[in-house]
Formats: structure tokens, C-alpha cells, sequence
């Protein structure tokens, strides 16, 4: 499980005010929210790329670096032919339903937005990290159902972060959070499928209930930045 | 009349002299320029101005200062170094150094998302910086030519501390400052524009490369 608690991202306005996340091995936690609201800035920041301007981010108590895949909404990979890519991060384990094997001894750099999100998605499943960052990966793939698999896919093996917009995607999810003005809200539908958001609703009752976390989290102080 | 040194002598001999000082140079002010570029500390922003400010020396007066260094009575004059295709050497390698760490370091600024990725796979050390290095060959090389260019079109630093000796020192702009005043118009008419080609087609190639490298980032970020 990774976790992350009371996150403060800080780039000219803070950005993430006090947001905790704990995400278990082998679950999905969805974090949807308006544009511009923080949902990839917590990405980076969940992955340690980005530093928090205060609080803490850890995978299996360690840093993240290295053990949080990011599949990057821009689709960015490195110049390397796709196979040579999937054998960087992890062992080829290909899942048929994503179509790398077609384009195997590819370059990278020469496949298309949805091409290249489909190797983040198979990178993400067959890496050598416990955990995964989807930034919107709906988004440039044709196939929702394709998308839709292979979380199904991630959940057997990894902890998963969600971003994403789509609420078929969101539906796959074991928990949902809005994230707004800064903040994570529980996210729920009512039985007639209304949106109910309960706010003030954070994360951190659920981060502080078991004493020593093996999972990927990140925690915030409480006092003014 | 008096007998000239041939145009390709003097051509190969800019040539070498120039490459040298390049090559020294990138060797040095690449690394530097990725090492500024890739971490975070307080006193980055005045090492940053200092090395923007070092590239508006003009050359005559990096030529005076070097002269100074190397004369017989100056610090370094022991070396022996003046009026040598050495001191050239070191001349320019200085005149280019902050040119090329400037670009380095805003290579590496420029593709925060490249560095990201690389983090984010876990690799770590010298393994991260040969794979950085492996994405951004393309405009590593581009600024070689840009530097390679700047180097060689110079003229102080080559007049003042080369001494424009024929067939020794004398290199492509020393000669047609040379030639020129002593009314050779068109043996410098020559030389200048077999400079010019060389300039543009250099500088043509690194535009080209780095457009090509760019244009091809930009289809990453539709």
C-alpha cells in the first residue's frame, strides 16, 4: 500500500493544501477534480518527482524514486526502440490486449500519443515498480475498454494512483477523491447516482489507523507553510 | 611579389586551432553546464549570471588579459607560450567555455521532462547522466557548432597573443585583417567568404538539428 498524508505543493500559490493519501498494494484510489486542480502536480508529487513544499511522500517507507511508475499524461518516453524501453523499467510481460508486440522494435519517439500511451500502460504493468501513477491514461487511447483491462490487470499487482476524468474509469476504482481548492474530498454516488461529496472528508483517519505502513504515502505538518 | 602562405594552410591551421579549443572546452563546460543545470542551490542564479556575463567580454580584451598572463614578465611567461598556436588554443577554449556550459545548462532546463522520466525508471548515478546525455546528443552536438563557430571567427584573442605568424600563428581572420590593410583586397575578399560559407553552413546544420530534435519533442506533448 503507499499512503500519502497532508501534502503541500507550493508553486507561486500553494497548490496542494494538506492533502494525505494512502494507497494499498493491489487497489486503485481514483483522484478526480476540475482543471487545474492539483490532480497531476499530486501525481509528480506521490512519484517524488516534484518535492513538497511540505510533508513527506514514501514508498514502502522508503523514497519513491524508482518504486512509483508514472504513466505521464504527455505520453513522454525515452529514445530507445519500445523493447529496449519495457527491458529498462522491468521484464517484457506483455499484455496482448494493449497491442506492444506490434510495435516492439519501434523507436519510441516515432509512435503516436496513443501508441505511446499504450507502452505506459504495459510499462506500468510489466515494471520492476510496486506502484503506478495513471495520469489520464483515457486520454489519446481509442479503446476505454482497453484502459479499463488492464487497470483490472494493475490491481492484481500494484498499488494505483488514478487521475483521470472519465467516470467509467473512476467506477473501477475500490475509493474515489475530488480533489478541490487544494484539498481531497470523498467522492460517492447515492443510490439514485447523484454525486455526494462530503467535504472536509479527508484521508487521514484511514492513514493513521494501522502503526507501521508498508505502502507508498505522503504526509504534511500542520502548521502555516 | 611577395609570396603568400596558401589559403588552405591557413584554413587547415584555423581549423585545428579551433577544434582543439572546442573540444577542450565542451569536454570541460558540458559537464559543468548539466551539473549547474541539474541541481538545486541557493547561489545558482549568480553562477548563471556570471557565466552570461562572461560571454560579453569582448575578445580583444580577453586578448590583452592573456596577453599579459603569457608575456615574458607575467605570471605564466614561463611557459613560453606567447605568440604560439597553444596560447590560441587556450584563448579560445576560454572565449567558448561559458558559451558552451550556458547552453548546456539550459539544455538540461529546458527538458525537466526527460530528467523526470529518467527518475522516475529509478536509475540513479552515471547511469542517469549517460542516458540524459543519450537523449540530448542531438542539441549537444548543435551547441558544438555553435561553439566550434563563435571559436573560430574570433579574431583579438588569435592576433594578440598568436602574433599572426606566417605559417605558425596565422589564422583565417588574422589574415584578413592582415591582407586587408596592407591592400590585399582580394586575397581577404577570398578568405572572408570561404569563412562565411563555413559559418552558415555550420550554423544551418545546428539550427537544422536542433529544430528536428524539437519538433519532435513537440509531438510528444500534443
Amino acid at each position: 500500500m503507499r499512503r500519502g498524508e497532508g501534502i503541500r505543493y507550493k508553486r507561486g500559490e500553494r497548490i496542494l493544501k494538506g492533502v494525505s493519501l494512502l494507497i494499498h498494494r493491489r487497489s486503485v484510489v481514483a483522484v478526480i477534480g476540475p482543471n487545474g486542480s492539483g490532480k497531476s502536480t499530486l501525481g509528480m508529487v506521490m512519484a517524488g518527482l516534484w518535492r513538497p513544499h511540505k510533508g513527506f511522500v514514501e514508498a514502502d517507507g522508503e523514497d519513491p524514486l524508482g518504486k512509483v511508475y508514472v504513466a505521464f499524461q504527455d505520453g513522454r518516453l525515452l529514445d530507445l526502440s519500445v523493447k529496449e524501453y519495457l527491458e529498462l523499467v522491468g521484464e517484457i510481460d506483455l499484455l496482448p490486449r494493449l497491442g506492444v508486440n506490434k510495435v516492439l522494435d519501434k523507436k519510441c519517439k516515432r509512435l503516436s500519443l496513443g501508441r505511446k500511451k499504450r507502452v505506459h500502460l504495459q510499462a506500468a504493468f510489466s515494471s520492476r515498480h510496486p506502484y503506478v501513477v495513471l495520469d489520464e491514461p483515457e486520454s489519446g487511447i481509442d479503446s476505454l475498454r482497453d484502459v479499463k483491462l488492464t487497470i483490472e490487470e494493475l490491481r492484481r499487482r500494484k498499488g494505483v494512483l488514478l487521475i483521470t476524468h472519465e467516470p467509467s474509469l473512476m467506477r473501477l476504482a475500490d475509493k474515489v477523491f475530488r480533489l478541490f481548492n487544494g484539498k481531497l474530498q470523498k467522492y460517492e454516488e447515492d443510490s439514485e447516482g447523484k454525486d455526494v461529496i462530503r467535504e472536509g472528508d479527508t484521508l487521514s483517519d484511514t492513514v493513521y489507523r494501522g502503526a507501521v505502513f508498508r505502502g507508498f504515502r505522503a504526509i504534511s505538518g500542520t502548521g502555516l507553510p | 611579389m611577395y609570396a603568400m602562405e596558401p589559403r588552405t594552410h591557413v584554413f587547415v591551421r584555423s581549423f585545428i586551432i579551433s577544434l582543439s579549443a572546442t573540444l577542450i572546452a565542451f569536454s570541460t563546460g558540458a559537464p559543468l553546464g548539466f551539473l549547474i543545470g541539474l541541481k538545486e542551490f541557493r547561489l545558482k542564479p549568480v553562477i548563471v549570471s556570471i557565466l552570461n556575463g562572461l560571454m560579453g567580454i569582448p575578445t580583444v580584451v580577453r586578448g590583452l588579459l592573456l596577453y599579459l598572463m603569457f608575456s615574458r614578465y607575467g605570471p605564466l611567461g614561463f611557459l613560453g607560450l606567447l605568440y604560439t598556436p597553444t596560447a590560441i588554443i587556450i584563448g579560445e577554449a576560454l572565449l567558448v567555455f561559458p558559451i558552451v556550459s550556458s547552453l548546456s545548462l539550459s539544455l538540461v532546463e529546458r527538458n525537466k521532462e526527460v530528467r523526470e522520466l529518467i527518475q522516475m525508471i529509478g536509475l540513479r548515478g552515471h547511469q542517469a547522466y549517460s542516458m540524459l546525455i543519450r537523449e540530448l546528443r542531438v542539441p549537444l552536438i548543435a551547441s558544438f557548432f555553435t561553439a566550434f563557430s563563435r571559436a573560430i571567427t574570433e579574431l583579438g584573442i588569435a592576433l594578440i597573443v598568436g602574433g599572426n605568424i606566417e605559417g605558425y600563428t596565422r589564422t583565417i581572420t588574422t589574415a584578413i585583417a592582415l591582407y586587408t590593410s596592407m591592400g590585399l583586397i582580394d586575397e581577404s575578399i577570398k578568405l572572408g567568404l570561404s569563412l562565411l560559407f563555413l559559418i552558415f553552413f555550420l550554423s544551418a546544420l545546428a539550427r537544422v538539428l536542433e529544430a528536428r530534435y524539437y519538433a519532435e519533442g513537440r509531438r510528444d506533448t500534443v
